[in-house]
């Protein structure tokens, strides 16, 4: 009776050290290689616009096909980094995730209010709630705040149909993502 | 039984255990991680910074990133209303009421790791593009020879397909209770 409650209870630890494997070790690597494989598809600091579906399908999978895609891989450990974008008429939006694979933030265009984009990405802690609400502008700009200096933006684009392509891509090719010219106004 | 032999046994079943169960919750057949509502699934924490591990395990296995459901929400089909899965050899129609969203986009997707051959370089219909009644209804034929109204052409090869709906900016209600929207049904029209 012993030696079956020892063997029973030893395959639940291993059936248990197997499933936490599987469900979060393994699954956190797969997360890592896709945001690196999505930080190496373009030069740092540089916006690319992803126009080639079949690069655009290996380096993230289970977007829709009526959707343009542009990637600005970031270090922000000198200087932090500006983007601005003219916004088209249909839906946009964009968004920023750390090495890690977490969405840190995301706006669409309906949320910025103007038919221009600009925001600033500065390295450190939001220390008060005004630095903390994104929703504020500053210089014209709105300041967002990550612990990480390195990251992706990841902007997309509504395709409203097959002619309209190259119009989308040749919009999100306008947007600006590069070193700041100032220092960090926060963190 | 040897005691090398017994394990042997002993660790492959304890690993068979572990790996399996994670394996189906992470596919969405075990646990309350998904909504089903007639063939479409729907993650419900996708994108979500309070996401479960084994929803955040989903999409990570697959090489996604998901945006959250107040931004956009996936939802996805690998079978008819009668249960069969999804093929090319066959002709379906989908009846839908207006989507409540901004925007929305419906398209063919591969159903596994496999590339699919297509033969139009249309994929997708969405907000834009698709012809409605004067009502906002809409229907989409799925099906590899060309038909009238809004037609979805199915991949070559006969391969077996899944079709993504993607809802942008959805309504508040249905952001707060996923199972409110009333998605299209896809119906068999006949195979081959």
């Amino acid at each position: 009776m012993r030696r079956f409650l020892f063997w029973s209870t030893a395959m639940v630890l291993l059936a248990a050290a197997t499933h936490i494997v599987t469900s979060v070790f393994f699954p956190r690597l797969e997360r890592e290689d896709t945001v690196a494989a999505l930080m190496s598809a373009s030069e740092t600091n540089t916006l690319t616009v992803l126009e080639d579906e079949t690069k655009l399908k290996e380096i993230l999978r289970g977007v829709p096909p009526d959707m343009a895609f542009a990637i600005c891989p970031y270090d922000i450990s000198e200087r932090p980094i500006a983007i601005s974008a003219p916004l088209p008429d249909t839906y946009w939006a964009v968004s920023i995730f750390e090495p890690s694979g977490r969405n840190i933030y995301t706006l669409n265009d309906t949320q910025v209010g103007t038919d221009q984009f600009a925001a600033l990405i500065v390295q450190g802690e939001a220390k008060t709630a005004a630095e903390e609400d994104t929703s504020q502008r500053q210089g014209g700009g709105i300041v967002i705040h990550t612990t990480q200096a390195q990251g992706v933006v990841v902007i997309r684009s509504l395709i409203p149909d097959l002619a309209s392509r190259k119009r989308a891509h040749a919009l999100l090719a306008q947007t600006e993502c590069k070193p700041s010219l100032t220092t960090a106004t926060a963190g | 039984m040897t005691p090398i032999i017994r394990i042997t046994v002993f660790a492959l079943v304890g690993c068979a255990i572990g790996y399996f169960s994670a394996h189906y919750v992470i596919s969405g057949q075990l646990g309350d991680l998904t909504l089903q509502s007639g063939s479409w699934k729907l993650w419900k924490k996708a994108g979500h910074s309070d996401a479960d591990p084994y929803t955040k395990a989903h999409f990570s296995l697959r090489r996604e990133l998901p945006l959250s459901s107040f931004e956009q929400m996936t939802f996805s089909a690998d079978t008819d209303f009668n249960g069969g899965p999804l093929s090319s050899v066959c002709s379906y129609k989908l009846a839908s009421a207006p989507l409540p969203a901004r925007a929305w986009g419906m398209a063919i997707a591969p159903r596994g790791d496999a590339e699919l051959t297509y033969i139009s370089k249309r994929r997708s219909f969405n907000a834009n593009n698709i012809v409605r009644d004067p009502q906002g209804n809409f229907e989409i034929i799925l099906s590899d020879s060309a038909r009238p109204g809004n037609w979805l052409p199915l991949p070559a090869d006969g391969a077996e397909f899944k079709l993504m709906l993607t809802l942008i900016n959805a309504d508040r209600k249905v952001i707060e209770d996923p199972s409110s929207v009333q998605l299209p049904e896809i119906r068999l029209e006949g195979c081959r």
